[in-house]
């Protein structure tokens, strides 16, 4: 068990930076999640901890010792790879066996240690079978099996659960999180499924563009977005945005994006500090936004054009004009394509974002 | 659609598989006729060619049987200091060095164009496929001349050296094509695990490879094992002769030996066949393996 330390790491090919001045810690014994879409430089990250990518730019520490130069045998890391990567010419045994054999364990030492990972992982009854006589959730627990047998300082995963189905993926990641609280081992796991990065994380870094955009607790990232992207990149469906001006009028703040405005919630009026107006992107989660078959004062009159049946609620599609909106409602709202609801949009969890720079104002 | 029609249909697509077939089955006969004249004769007693003997004037029957010729080739001394266990051991001491050493240049070539990203890899790459747009025997004299210089010609390295190098050029290919249809994260999970990057070599690629391998080494094992114009140039000494030099003099100017010629014949291929036969599930695995990404 040890921190894991990113200072100013810088990744380019042919001149472009992948990863660009990337700062981060993870603590001792914590989960935590890159999250972002693909190309965003995680998997980048990811690997120059691992060693298999050298920092154009910038340091690795691993516990206290300075990583950079260091070949990925020596870094005391295991990682378990999206395809697994397991060696197909070998058993179950002999692939969990392998790192330790590389490390010179002793025979007695290798044989206890593999029949253990094999016990937390429940696999010890394929240990004489090949990879291409498992199924996909028996390579994933060997893929596992191979990065905890040798009890490492840090386990790196690349997108491990992504080619589980989605029912699988679901169980596996909840006893993901199961071992690696049991093992207290500090982890740094890769995924572009927000899903996954907020029930597996102690804390989320959201990547763009070769940068940090946010780390946070999966609470603190969703309620409290930094800027547009990340507010946009977490929950589903995605928030609603509705570029506008807010503006502060004897009544309180008004947001004006031209076909309606609406006063908004006091909790933004932050936004609005020291000036009278101010071009905003005004972001609503689906979950935040009231929806009524009646109009209430304030709120905005849309016409159906789809619902999504989720179970025990269902998300409104509303069109207003040009605009989209989502919203939230019960399974029995009655909202027939082509029919008139009203959304109400003045929320105190809303957000403002600066129109130009998208970072958030509230 | 009337019954007619579908009637007209069944006998055209009929007519077109026994048009097939007969194509086939002439294609096959073509290829498999040499073969079994040759082993006609090498059973047939007496040194002349069987035309005689050919059942209904096509297919080599012989109408008595004997063994006689290959006992004879063990005992022939066609040329002075050389017999037959003389071509058995040069045969495999240049086939099996020559196995060897093609496989020695090869798998680490193969790998290194794979795994590696050098200065003029390309340029490098289609100066080996350069010898593969000539006949080989082009290449025969300056090889001549070149070991005639170095002072090596009749001597094993004469014909070793060239069979080592002959076939490289594919086998790089084939060895690149298998190195490259394994997954980098391969590697990468065992450089993680603590190998090194020749253990990862010998422990994680080779074995994933060994249908390729066996294509290649069979490459080289037919190159060498069946030449006979290279080694008909480099070895003078009649104690330097493989089984293919061997053969060629049953064939006497006044006189052949068709019977023997044939029996040494048959023996020379049996090797072949076993090696075809043992390894027939790798090969046909080998010769695909890098066309499918999967």
């Amino acid at each position: 068990m040890a921190q894991v330390r990113l200072e100013h790491i810088t990744k380019s090919f042919k001149s472009a930076p992948v990863v660009d001045d990337v700062n981060l810690e993870v603590k001792e014994g914590e989960f935590l999640v890159l999250l972002g879409p693909s190309g965003c430089g995680k998997t980048t990250t990811l690997r120059m901890v691992a060693g298999l990518e050298k920092p154009t730019k910038g340091d690795v520490y691993i516990g206290d010792s300075l990583v950079t130069e260091v070949e990925p045998k020596d870094r005391d890391i295991a990682m378990v790879f999206q395809s697994y990567a397991l060696y197909p010419h070998m058993t179950v045994h002999d692939n969990l066996a392998f790192p330790l054999k590389m490390h010179k364990y002793t025979k007695e030492d290798i044989e206890e240690r593999v029949t253990k990972a094999a016990a937390i992982l429940e696999i010890g009854d394929l240990l004489k079978r090949r990879p291409k006589e498992l199924s996909g959730g028996q390579r994933q627990r060997v893929a596992l099996g191979r990065a905890i047998v040798r009890d490492p300082k840090v386990f790196l995963m690349d997108e491990p659960l992504s080619n589980l189905d989605a029912k699988l993926r679901v169980q596996t990641r909840v006893e993901l999180k199961n071992l690696q609280k049991r093992l207290g081992t500090t982890t740094v796991y890769v995924t572009h499924d927000q899903a996954e990065a907020m029930t597996l994380a102690d804390r989320v870094a959201l990547m763009r563009q070769g940068a940090i955009q946010q780390v946070g607790s999966p609470t603190e990232v969703y309620a409290h977005p930094a800027n547009k992207f990340v507010a946009g990149f977490l929950g589903s469906p995605t928030m609603n945005f509705i570029d506008g001006v807010v503006r502060r009028t004897d009544a309180g703040i008004v947001f004006d994006c031209g076909e309606f405005s609406f006063m908004v919630d006091p909790a933004l009026a932050s936004a609005v500090t020291g000036v009278t107006s101010r071009d905003v992107t005004y972001g609503v989660r689906a979950e935040d936004v009231g929806v009524g078959s009646e109009p209430r004062e304030g709120s905005v009159e849309v016409t159906v054009f789809g619902s999504e049946l989720m179970g025990s609620e269902q998300f409104v599609h509303g069109m207003k004009e040009k605009l989209k909106i989502v919203a939230r409602a019960p399974m029995d709202f009655q909202a027939p394509i082509g029919s008139k609801v009203w959304m109400d949009l003045a929320s105190p969890k809303a957000h403002l974002f600066d129109a130009k720079t998208e970072k958030a104002l509230t | 659609m009337t019954a007619h029609s579908s009637t007209a249909k069944s006998i055209r697509k009929l007519a077109a598989s026994a048009l097939k077939h007969a194509f086939l089955i002439v294609m096959a006969l073509v290829s498999i006729y040499p073969v079994l004249w040759v082993i006609s004769i090498a059973f047939t007693p007496g040194e002349s060619l069987g035309i005689p003997n050919l059942f209904l004037g096509i297919f080599p029957i012989p109408s008595s049987f004997t063994l006689e010729h290959f006992t004879s080739i063990l005992k022939l001394q066609v040329v002075v200091g050389s017999n037959f266990p003389v071509w058995v051991r040069n045969s495999t001491l240049i086939t099996v060095s020559s196995v060897v050493g093609a496989l020695l240049l090869t798998l680490p070539a193969g790998y290194a164009f794979s795994r590696r990203k050098f200065r003029g890899q390309e340029a490098s790459m289609f100066s080996f496929l350069l010898p593969t747009m000539f006949p080989g025997v082009v290449t025969i004299i300056p090889q001549f001349l070149l070991f005639s210089t170095l002072g090596l010609v009749n001597s094993y390295f004469a014909v070793i050296i060239p069979y080592m190098v002959g076939s490289l050029s594919l086998s790089i290919f084939i060895m690149k094509s298998a190195f490259d249809s394994i997954p980098r994260e391969i590697d990468e999970a065992a450089m993680i695990d603590g190998a090194g990057e020749l253990r990862i070599f010998t422990r994680m690629l080779l074995p994933l490879t060994l249908p390729s391998i066996a294509t290649v080494a069979l490459w080289a094992f037919m190159g060498s094992w069946l030449d006979w114009a290279l080694a008909h140039v480099m070895l003078e000494s009649n104690s330097l002769w493989t089984l293919p030099l061997a053969l060629y003099a049953f064939l006497q100017p006044n006189y052949t030996y068709y019977g023997s010629f044939s029996a040494l014949a048959l023996i020379m291929a049996i090797p072949v066949f076993v090696v075809f036969v043992v390894f027939q599930r790798y090969l046909v695995t080998g010769l695909t393996a890098g066309s499918v990404k999967g």
